[in-house]
């Protein structure tokens, strides 16, 4: 095999021992890598009914057959798990030097299982894995954790993927960092580390990497490369995801103070044309990266001067507009805080607006805040509250369980606002005035999710009226999300896709060309539908009913009260008719499940049989069981 | 003959590491960074350039060579190793201030930037996403920047 | 008659503005309003607007206040419209 190494590192933390699982071309074939990949050994290890935050949920890592190679911004892994959040399949990808590594190292996977006795953190030196001890480590952000052991080992080829204090202390959305600005940041994949007592996992892979057709890879490469540098990239590199912030709130898709509104008068204000201007230090990028997207700012004058951090759009949106915030250095402190204690920024944000509604309702008052004014664009209280939920203390416990279960606990009409799909905070899309994007999120397999589910770009296409719903969106949304699926296993970023004319026979080609194996348009393009199915596969398996795949009441009740998309609203008809009409594109049953015969149309008999740890036909609900 | 050598424009450079990817490409064969005989530097996040050799005028590494191993010659007056005379000791990388020379455990001597002379330009040059690099000379270099302080001196 | 273009991202850099009122004569199409828009400013040719087509690049879309995202650059142009010039929000 050329590129892909066959093999799984599976390290067993109760025991404190390790061993190699062979992967097969087969496998590798049907999958390729990332989510793919990480979601068929998720299926085969997690006991079925495994609590996420129990020693039998496996933690899986996984590389590509693309990473390690100069290919475009393969330097990818994806994170997946049984998701402390939501109940259901958790994957999340992130990126860089630490995703090398791991590929480097030897590894195309690698599975952690149980619990630690103590808390460790690995040392995986290309093929001896040490677990050491990890006390002194405990209470350091991520790049302190970081720093303290690549200066213990001396050699900056040592990577490091770890938790902050947020994970250690099972926040629900805690995050796995990596190469001190990168995050696997959804679902919760922090906390089931946490929950095994594993700090870190540090990393040097020397292993050189070879490809089949190293001539023909350059030429393809180089090419992309080139092309990676013209407008089909420009909003990535000149103003980076943060120009999203002016063109959603003029479409009225800006989500303000907990979807209260859906644009935001502070827009100009923490716009990416603003940060550009006055706050733009440098501009960096991924290891293998041609565009550079990240953007690091710099805080010049006032309390947080010195400041320096880098900011996506989502971030943005949820530590900003979403908590009424229009203060750049508060937004950037808070994310700063996010990286720190290692929590989702989004979910971070999605829980402080909705404990800022609730604040500006009564339900929450000064007594329960420990005296803090938790009102919507108070930059203050946003700043406090990032490290109240990242230390779990006083209302920042409640917080930290995700505005499903802060609300179910909380009661007084609080679920009306909790901003979630299936447990997972809704990103910077507003649904009512982004109808297709609405089914994305409803039917999301890890839930609320423009990532998996990018429909807003059937929205924001001409010829599709993005306030009307209607079922051809249903066939749209799968599309959107079966190509995501092929971009998350393969893995390429998502910010190249338009740099492929024809996506399935050029990445395809890249396929081959790496690893060696045979792959055509077709059956590439058929990977995405296999991988979707398969978080289907699991999801059923675990639990999932019908009544997950929807929005919030917010959505159907409260209409947007002003800007371009006044009025807009979702009605419970026009998303059952999305969702059905979604159902039947993907050839399942009027219930949303998978019958036998889709399975054995994408070659996933061995599926059939893994689904049969099922416990006794019986469907306990995950999340109320 | 000037001294040419390949100059990382600091402002241009965002650590991608690509150089590193298609110089170790083109001389090894396959994709492994560290025999790159470019490499980049990354020390906080907003500091990062690549560094190769620079065949100093009075090069360090050359004085410091126990096997008299290396010596600044050819046509494009590149650093130049008799390998035969090399035992991999590498004083020569502790000699250089700027960590351009790498031990090759593979050969057990050591590997440096050597301008590609088989190339119409040098890999990383070609390739670099950002054109940050170039084939340069200090005089140039020093060029660019004195125009770049002189339009300074005229912004209101 | 007259119109308006709203501007965001870089196209607010090369156009200096982030507002361009434009008067056009009646019966003018969506591409009489393109070409205007380049004869102010020419940079518009690199990049965002095709040359000989004058259609939009991938991913600079034309909104339209009122009526959504258009392509068709035949569609007749109204005394009063309010266009929006993006480009498109993408991941992040």
């Amino acid at each position: 095999m050329y590129s892909y190494s066959g093999k799984c590192l599976v390290v067993d933390l109760t025991t404190q021992s390790t061993r190699l699982e062979e992967l097969s071309e087969s496998l590798l074939s049907s999958y390729l890598g990332g989510v793919g990949l990480g979601t068929r050994l998720l299926l085969e290890k997690c006991p079925p009914g495994a609590g996420p935050l129990s020693p039998d949920n496996p933690l899986v890592f996984a590389s590509s057959g693309l990473a390690g190679t100069m290919v475009p911004t393969a330097s990818k892994h994806a994170v997946v798990t049984k998701s402390p959040l939501t109940g259901l399949v958790g994957d999340s990808l992130s990126s860089s030097h630490w995703s090398l590594a791991l590929k480097r190292a030897g590894y195309d996977a690698m599975v952690i299982t149980g619990m630690a006795p103590s808390w460790v953190y690995l040392f995986i030196d290309d093929d001896i894995v040490h677990s050491r001890k990890a006390e002194h480590l405990l209470g350091k952000g991520s790049s302190q954790t970081e720093e303290a052991i690549r200066r213990d080992a001396g050699d900056n080829r040592v990577r490091v993927a770890s938790i902050g204090p947020g994970g250690e202390r099972l926040v629900r959305y805690a995050c796995i960092s990596n190469d001190s600005s990168r995050q696997a940041g959804r679902t919760g994949t922090g906390a089931v580390m946490g929950s095994k007592r594993l700090k870190a996992i540090a990393i040097r892979g020397t292993r050189p990497i070879s490809v089949w057709d190293l001539d023909g890879l350059q030429k393809v490469c180089s090419d992309l490369y080139a092309r990676s540098q013209t407008s089909s990239t420009e909003k990535y590199r000149i103003l980076g995801t943060p120009g999203n912030v002016l063109v959603l709130n003029r479409l009225s898709a800006l989500p303000t103070r907990n979807f209260q509104q859906a644009s935001f008068e502070g827009a100009e204000g923490i716009s990416g044309e603003h940060l550009a201007e006055c706050y733009l230090a440098k501009v960096t990028a991924c290891a293998t990266c041609p565009i550079a997207c990240e953007h690091l700012y710099r805080v010049q004058e006032g309390p947080y001067a010195g400041l320096e951090m880098m900011l996506d759009y989502e971030s943005l949106f949820a530590l900003g507009p979403l908590c009424g915030i229009s203060s750049v250095p508060a937004v950037l402190k808070a994310a700063e805080l996010c990286d720190f204690y290692g929590i989702d920024t989004i979910s971070t944000g999605g829980c402080i607006a909705w404990a800022m509604e609730c604040f500006e309702k009564g339900l929450l008052t000064a007594n329960d805040t420990q005296g803090l004014d938790l009102s919507f664009g108070n930059p203050d209280a946003l700043v406090t509250m990032v490290e109240r939920i990242g230390k779990r203390e006083g209302v920042g416990d409640l917080l930290a369980e995700g505005t499903m279960r802060a609300s179910a606990q909380l009661k007084g009409g609080s679920e009306h606002w909790a901003i979630h799909s299936k447990g997972l905070e809704l990103p910077g899309y507003d649904p009512r005035s982004m109808k297709t994007q609405a089914l994305g999120f409803a039917v999301g397999l890890r839930g609320g999710c423009h990532n998996r589910s990018p429909s807003y770009e059937v929205d924001m296409s001409p010829g599709v009226d993005r306030l009307k719903a209607e079922p051809g969106r249903g066939l749209l949304n799968k599309e959107k999300e079966d190509f995501a699926a092929v971009l998350d296993s393969l893995i390429i970023c998502k910010f190249m896709r338009r740099c492929f004319d024809d996506f399935f026979a050029e990445a395809s080609r890249l396929y081959t060309l790496a690893t060696g194996i045979k792959m055509g348009p077709a059956g590439l393009k058929q990977v995405g539908e296999r991988v979707n199915n398969l978080k289907k596969a699991f999801n059923i398996r675990e639990g999932w009913t019908q009544a997950d795949d929807w929005l919030p009441p917010r959505m159907f009740k409260d209409p947007i009260p002003s800007g371009e998309a006044t009025g807009a609203v979702l009605s419970e008809g026009e998303l059952r008719m999305m969702i059905d009409a979604y159902y039947k594109a993907r050839g399942w049953t009027a219930s949303g499940l998978i019958p036998l015969s889709k399975l054995k149309e994408l070659g996933m008999d061995d599926v059939v049989e893994l689904m049969k740890g099922q416990r006794n036909g019986a469907q306990v609900h995950p999340l109320r069981g | 003959m000037e001294r040419k050598y390949i100059h990382c424009e600091v402002d241009k450079c965002t650590g991608c590491r690509i150089c590193e990817f298609v110089c170790s490409a083109a001389k090894e064969g396959r994709f492994h960074q560290e025999l790159s005989r470019i490499r980049v530097a990354h020390p906080t996040p907003a500091v990062v350039v690549s560094i190769a050799c620079r065949f100093c005028e009075n090069a360090p590494c050359i004085a410091a060579c126990p096997k008299d191993a290396l010596t600044m010659s050819g046509e494009n007056n590149t650093l130049q190793l008799d390998k035969a005379r090399c035992t991999g000791c590498g004083w020569c990388i502790e000699a250089c201030d700027f960590g351009a020379i790498t031990v090759d455990r593979s050969t057990k001597s050591v590997v440096m930037c050597d301008l590609c002379p088989s190339l119409p330009q040098p890999r990383c040059v070609e390739t670099c996403p950002k054109k940050a690099l170039s084939l340069s000379t200090s005089e140039a270099v020093a060029q660019r920047a004195r125009d770049r302080a002189a339009a300074k001196s005229t912004e209101s | 008659m007259e119109c308006t273009v709203e501007l965001f991202g870089t196209l607010r850099q090369l156009m200096k503005t982030s507002e361009v009122k434009l008067k056009l004569p009646p019966g003018a199409s969506l591409k009489d309003l393109v070409a205007a828009l380049v004869e102010r400013e020419a940079g518009l040719l690199e990049g965002v607007v095709d040359p000989k087509t004058l259609a939009l690049s991938v991913p600079y879309r034309l909104y339209q206040e009122g009526r959504g995202f258009v392509d068709d650059l035949g569609r007749k142009v109204e005394r009063g419209d309010r266009f929006v010039l993006m480009s498109v929000a993408v991941g992040g």
